[in-house]
């Protein structure tokens, strides 16, 4: 980490000497102590329900100085760092409480008997069930050399300082913690200094490998740092530390180059940091992030050109990177993740999640925090007094608006907005017109009929069906058949400007029924809706700031199954021209057909690696190799781009793709897909440049696709097209060069297979705090990781994350009695098969899945044992298959 | 894989045998031959063509601590006044020894049970007033205990583990305490549930009435009626036969 600079204070024991603070009075101090911001922040940290937020640490208040975040804990609840009083000039530790929305001293965790100086809290995570929170931090007493690590573990115990270590002179300072209460830290001694490791579990200290240590993951098990390589000549590299496994070196993005790692998930998985590469003349360096599977790979440039010289300080448990880099000499914060690439942190914030105003005035110099489900971030910069200050950003997922686009009859239609969390000013959307539709047909959007002078537009003056809270300086913009950059040339633009709400100018507001914008009539049905974004932004909100894209949903069809069909770059590629396309359904689907447009400057296009031609256009596969397993590569078939194609009202810059399945389907049919799962259907690829930037990729569309099915040849059946609702398309813009990949995400929470300790069920922050305990085994736990994460953690019947006695008596009980059973959530009773088999059922009558049998609490029973069948030797950690197995 | 039924006449110690006064030996001994023949040519049947499928797990009562075996139900004065009844369970899953790997693991084999799961339904006048289970179920050192629940619906319902290594005997569950207030001639005691066979697999225990009330009075008088008829026309059989002779 990058240590913040705090000037030494003056203490209350300094003025006082002798006086030796005691808790009490150090809760006294708590009473009076200056850091309650109070209503400044009025939104909370993780698990709030409401929209993101952004929020100085000390801006708030005026008795605070030099705010530095510290560390955040992986559930990203708990802020700790250390701040100085303005009125007395002492350095204390600070945590800032989500519930109390408080900053807070928490100089009363440090233990009783030291006169100190100033001190600092460096870390602080909570065991997996949450009864212990472990915070870390350090002294300096009297002589400013004299420096302690003090652990303080609420919920378990007084604090208590460290041994000093390897001798009573040692001056030890703290880097981090775990949630098992391991710590990483600095020593120095004789002259010497080096960084150790302290097991609580065996009071040991093991010294560590390292050149820097620099983090510890959230299970305290594994640390990263730099290492010197080759003292010849200087060279150091990024390694990760491991009590059971020693030591891996993770090398550089140059051959034989320096790097240096600083941050690392909390699950352990991800190490981030800055590394010598061929992209840049060392000495400087770019930012790398590592995954165990991928390796070292840089992160993309900043979008915008800016230069790569960059560090990467932490990581979430999935694909969110933060850290800092230079922008014409000046640091500033940047964010990566695959959907967005790399982007600088305040226009990221301000862009994608709506916080224009609430950073007005902030320089965010460094992020060097994040949760570990990537929603929380914290880091550091100038706030709007010129200060500097630490800063939290939460993107906790807001309640976002529904755009409806409701059918009344074949070529009439309402168009509906719901709003979410926040009150929409402007709107900004788009209605593709079928392409049999005449780039002049006749369309009516809202009765606006008024053109304009300039350019065509068609202002809503109110006479006709427009929306009671739609203003009629709103306007439409009627399709010219021409594409100009973003602009569609099918497309008609609509731009609606509010008149309703309390101050009289907002489409819609939180809580509101949903109102109706406009009645729309189009001379040929169904036409398609979209955004039409500018730079991400969909609209205003109620303030005048940006609405972005992830503000507002569209829905093709009210209550409609909701299919969605992804496209992202596949791993490896770095021409930017092979692509993956994966769908999900809540139905299972037999056969499937969509549309694949090319993009720009883009020549040619295959799908599957299907090149058989078989006339008139039609191709089909000689073997499955790129092709999802579930699909029949037999049957698959593919059209286009063709100009024949719009002889039946097909886009003619599109290749148009038929699937069949090979899997349990609908019925008794082979299928594609399994109902709420993430399955490839295959890759495509194009010839051509490559689109310049990031986010020309394809899209797929299913306009007109029933018009095919005689079109397919021998040897494909029709067969009667099946209405599919919302069926979307999504296109992800990273290139998997970069860390993006193909990787199916079949729960859909975000955090891709590979990554995901709970691949089939939905989890929140990908957290595994435990595994089965093992009495006689002390080296199984608690808090222990098996890789298995709390969500799906077997026999975890009390959902304390590791499975003990009472969780099993608990499920002995449930399948005694349908009323315990009942007690239990959905979410405890889907933890109960231990040894399979995975039916994927519940059980009607007593709301157990049927595979929850005696037999699972029997292997549960004798796993605790250290015994088969879930455990073969006394230590191993068990294989729930319900949490592996689809 | 399962043992045949003994059809042995003699009452367990301590209880008292059925036998209705009306009904020769000769009819029920040609009877039990009969069922025992048919029962034992489906047993034999289903040795024969499920070599791989254990048979369900029996769960039966004796009127004394001592095993005796399953002899059918056990029945049980239905009268109020009668006192707490004690009744002993025990279960089986037969007696073959497995073949194959160490009991209790997927590769097992037998007729082992290495834990039950068991629902005493009560209907009719008897009242479950308490169970004792076998602190000795699991042959572990952990000595696992019962979980043993009283239902809602009046069902006692139970669950046991054997942690140690299981063997192919006859188990003891406990004793069953009961009393009855002789409303219903309807009471029975009806066991119903599951168990894990020696290969971690789900067997099913076999759902059968195991306490069933002693006739009551009108059932006796009725059978007292139909003996004294039978007694009467033989001897007016007699009397005429002795008059033709005349």
């Amino acid at each position: 980490m990058i240590e913040l600079q705090m000037p030494a204070l003056a203490s209350k024991e300094r003025e006082e000497p002798g006086r030796a603070r005691t808790a009490r009075d150090a809760m006294k101090r708590i009473a009076a102590f200056p850091f309650a911001l109070g209503l400044a922040f009025v939104m909370g940290l993780a698990g709030s329900a409401t929209a993101a937020n952004f929020f100085g640490l000390g801006i708030a208040s005026s008795d605070v100085e030099n705010v530095g975040i510290q560390g955040l804990n992986a559930l990203g609840d708990r802020v700790v760092g250390s701040a100085v009083s303005s009125n007395t000039g002492e350095q204390s530790p600070f945590t800032y409480d989500e519930d109390a929305q408080l900053l807070q001293d928490i100089s009363f965790l440090q233990p009783a008997g030291a006169t100190v100086l100033q001190a600092t809290a460096r870390g602080q995570q909570s065991n997996p069930n949450g009864s212990v929170r472990w915070t870390v931090g350090h002294i300096t007493e009297g002589a400013a050399a004299a420096r302690s690590v003090f652990v303080a573990p609420q919920g378990a115990g007084p604090s208590a300082f460290l041994p000093k270590f390897p001798g009573a002179s040692s001056v030890m300072t703290s880097i981090g913690i775990g949630g098992n209460g391991n710590v990483i830290g600095r020593f120095t001694f004789l002259g010497v200094s080096e960084y150790f490791f302290h097991d609580r579990a065996s009071a040991t200290f093991t010294i560590l490998p390292f050149m820097d240590a620099e983090a510890i993951d959230a299970r305290g098990k594994r640390v990263v740092g730099r290492w010197r390589l080759n003292p010849a000549n200087l060279i150091d590299q990024a390694m990760i530390w491991e009590a059971e496994n020693g030591t891996t070196p993770l090398g550089a993005l140059a051959t034989g180059g320096s790097s240096h790692a600083f941050g690392i998930s909390a699950s352990g998985r991800i190490v981030v940091g800055t590394s010598e590469s061929p992209n840049l003349q060392a000495p400087l360096r770019e930012a790398f992030r590592w995954h165990p599977d991928l390796g070292m790979h840089a992160l993309e440039p900043i979008v915008g050109g800016a230069s790569r010289e960059s560090v990467a300080l932490a990581s979430s448990n999935a694909n969110s990177v933060v850290g800092s880099y230079v922008d014409n000499g000046e640091k500033k914060a940047f964010i990566w993740t695959p959907v967005v690439g790399r982007m600088d942190m305040k226009e990221y914030l301000a862009t994608r999640h709506g916080l224009f105003f609430k950073l007005l005035g902030w320089e965010l110099t460094e992020a060097s925090h994040i949760s570990a489900d990537g929603t929380i971030i914290g880091g550091r910069g100038i706030n709007p007094n010129g200060d500097e200050d630490s800063w939290i950003a939460d993107l906790t997922e807001e309640d976002v608006a529904e755009l409806r686009f409701d059918p009344l009859g074949p070529n009439d239609y309402r168009i509906l907005l719901e709003c979410g969390d926040t009150p929409i000013r402007e709107l900004y959307f788009g209605l593709i017109q079928p392409q049999s539709m005449p780039f002049d047909g006749f369309f009516d959007f809202g009765g606006c009929a008024d053109g304009s002078i300039s350019g065509g537009d068609l202002y809503c003056t109110g006479a006709g069906g427009i929306g009671p809270t739609v203003a009629p300086t709103s306007f439409v913009t009627p399709a010219d058949g021409d594409d100009a950059g973003p602009k569609r040339g099918d497309t008609i633009y609509v731009h609606l400007v509010g008149s309703g709400g309390p101050q009289g100018q907002t489409l819609c507001e939180p809580g509101d029924e949903v109102a109706l914008l406009a009645e729309f009539l189009i001379q040929e049905p169904v036409p398609q809706l979209i955004f039409n974004a500018r730079e991400g932004v969909v609209g205003l909100e109620d303030q005048g700031g940006p609405l972005p894209e992830s503000s507002i949903r569209l829905i093709g069809q009210p209550d409609g199954t909701e299919t969605r069909v992804f496209i992202r770059p596949a791993v490896g590629d770095l021409t930017g021209t092979r692509y993956s396309v994966s769908m999900s359904s809540e139905i299972p689907i037999a056969k499937f057909s969509f549309g694949l447009t090319l993009p720009p400057n883009a020549n040619a296009i295959s799908f599957g690696n299907c090149n058989e031609d078989l006339g008139g256009g039609r191709r089909a596969c000689a073997d499955g190799l790129e092709l999802g397993s579930s699909i029949n590569f037999e049957t698959v078939r593919t059209i286009g781009p063709s100009s024949i194609l719009g002889t039946e009202g097909l886009r003619t810059d599109s290749i148009y793709v038929y699937l069949e399945g090979n899997q349990g389907g609908p019925g008794a049919q082979p299928g594609i897909n399994l109902p709420d799962q993430q399955v490839l259907l295959g890759y495509f690829m194009f010839d051509g440049s490559p689109p310049p930037g990031f986010g020309a990729v394809p899209t797929a569309h299913f306009e007109q696709i029933q018009n095919l099915d005689q079109a397919w040849g021998a040897g494909v059946s029709d067969w009667e097209d099946t209405f599919m609702g919302n069926v979307q398309s999504i296109s992800l813009y990273s290139s998997a060069g970069y860390g993006g990949g193909e990787d199916p995400d079949l729960d859909l929470d975000g955090i891709e297979n590979v990554d995901d300790r709970c691949p089939y069920v939905p989890s929140a922050g990908n957290l595994d705090g435990g595994t089965l305990e093992q009495p006689f085994a002390p080296v199984v736990e608690e808090g222990w990781a098996d890789g298995i994460g709390n969500e799906c953690q077997c026999g975890d019947a009390i959902s304390s994350n590791t499975v003990i006695s009472p969780d099993i008596d608990q499920l002995r009980d449930a399948l005694n009695s349908p009323e315990v059973a009942f007690s239990m959530s959905p979410e405890a009773r889907a933890k109960c098969n231990a040894i399979g088999p995975v039916m994927g059922i519940i059980d009607p009558a007593t709301e157990l899945p049927i595979d929850c049998n005696l037999n699972d609490v029997f292997a549960l029973l004798k796993g605790r044992l250290g015994t088969g069948p879930l455990i073969q030797n006394p230590g191993d950690f068990p294989v729930c298959p319900d949490a592996m197995t689809p | 894989m399962i043992n045949q039924l003994p059809f042995e006449m003699t009452a367990p110690p301590g209880a008292r045998l059925l036998q209705s006064p009306s009904v020769s030996w000769r009819v029920v001994l040609a009877v039990t031959l009969v069922m025992g023949i048919v029962i034992a040519l489906c047993v034999g049947a289903a040795d024969s063509a499920s070599a791989q499928t254990l048979e369900p797990v029996q769960v039966y009562a004796t009127y004394g601590s001592a095993d005796t075996g399953p002899n059918g139900p056990v029945s049980i004065l239905d009268t109020a006044g009668a006192g707490i009844q004690r009744v002993y369970f025990w279960a089986t899953g037969g007696s073959e020894e497995g073949a194959t790997g160490p009991v209790c693991t997927q590769e097992g084999g037998g007729d082992a049970l290495c834990g039950i799961s068991f629902t005493l339904s009560v209907t009719g006048g008897y009242q479950m007033v308490g169970f004792l289970p076998n602190l000795d179920f699991d042959k572990s050192d952990a000595h696992l205990p019962f979980r043993m629940m009283l239902a809602s619906t009046g069902k006692l319902v139970g669950n046991a583990f054997d942690l140690g290594v299981a063997t192919p005997e006859i188990r003891y569950l406990g004793e069953l305490r009961l009393r009855a207030n002789g409303a219903n001639d309807d009471s029975q005691i009806v066991v119903t549930g599951d168990a894990i066979g020696a290969d971690l697999s789900m067997r099913n225990i076999t759902q059968e009435a195991i306490i069933v009330p002693e006739p009551a009075a009108p059932l006796m008088l009725g059978a007292g009626v139909l003996c004294l008829l039978l007694s009467v026309s033989t001897r007016r059989r007699h009397s005429l036969s002795e008059l033709r002779a005349r």
